[in-house]
């Protein structure tokens, strides 16, 4: 079992070029997703305060 | 088509198929995944490292097809003046430079092995690099200005003028004596690659072209927003 998954991490003699390969690509695509999702929350939290902010200020007596 | 145009339009059907989308990219990138690194045979002269070329030829797909997509907003942006179209290429330009770099990167991987060098300057290689360098020129440009809507403008004709790269890129490998091989999928003769590693290749791409869609549709999201407290903060300074 341990050798098998040996001779598959060493694709041939060719692992250390083929797994930095498909790291590099998870790691850049996964940060992209992450970035994109908390700014994507972080404006939306935003134009929700300063909405609420703009009623409650339009409400003041 | 035109109410489609307006940002809050476009959104309220986009929404609901951020799900199904991410569905869709969960799926096939896993089943490519699983293909390409278990299923699929070592090539008779390359051995494993054409496993690379699962996330190589996608991601080099993706930097052009994102490319495209941002010329063609953008030229629809400039001529009929929908805000829309300015959004999705500004939106879309850290992806399709993320997609750029994998394939520059993933290329070098394969090529040290293979060609015995990690990079050359030949025709394929250096007209990528130059799309590379075209998109981070873009996103610098379209931030540097304190008018954002003048910024997407500008920013959009460089988008178009950089537009004569694709084309260069495609057929680089046909005009040019080029270390890169010539294509091998889309062809006139048809795909000349065994259908055992051409499926985990279509499908990685299709799962990579749903990702795209899925981090586009996010990344709007956030730029609407964004739009909306500049003009309500601009509201509040003319009060």
């Amino acid at each position: 079992m341990v050798d098998q998954i040996t001779e598959f991490l060493a694709m041939g003699g060719h692992g250390m070029f083929i797994w930095p390969a498909y790291i590099t690509a998870s790691v850049v695509l996964t940060g992209l997703l992450i970035v994109s999702i908390a700014n994507a929350r972080n404006q939306e939290r935003l134009l929700k305060q300063l909405r609420a902010a703009r009623r409650g200020a339009r409400n003041a007596p | 088509m035109h109410k489609y145009a307006n940002p809050n339009h476009f959104l309220r059907i986009a929404n609901p198929l951020l799900p199904w989308l991410s569905g869709v990219t969960i799926v096939c990138i896993g089943v490519a995944l699983y293909l390409g690194l278990f299923v699929s045979p070592p090539d008779y002269q390359q051995g494993d490292t054409v496993r690379i070329m699962y996330i190589h030829v996608p991601s080099a797909w993706m930097a052009m097809f994102v490319y495209g997509s941002m010329a063609i907003a953008s030229a629809t942006a400039l001529i009929w003046r929908h805000p829309l179209g300015h959004m999705i290429t500004k939106a879309s330009a850290p992806i399709g430079a993320c997609f750029t770099m994998i394939c520059l990167v993933t290329g070098s991987l394969w090529g040290k092995p293979m060609w015995g060098t990690w990079w050359q300057w030949d025709a394929r290689m250096t007209s990528v690099l130059i799309l590379f360098f075209i998109y981070i020129g873009y996103i610098a440009l379209v931030n540097a200005f304190d008018d954002s809507a003048r910024g997407q403008r500008t920013a959009s004709v460089l988008v178009l003028v950089g537009a004569v790269n694709l084309p260069i890129i495609k057929f680089s490998v046909e005009w040019w004596n080029t270390l890169h091989q010539p294509a091998s999928v889309v062809r006139f003769d048809g795909p000349a690659i065994h259908p055992s590693m051409l499926w985990p290749l279509l499908i990685m791409s299709l799962g990579f072209t749903t990702f795209y869609l899925v981090v586009l549709i996010l990344r709007l999201r956030g730029e609407l927003a964004a739009t909306k407290i500049r003009n309500l903060r601009l509201g509040q300074a003319d009060a």
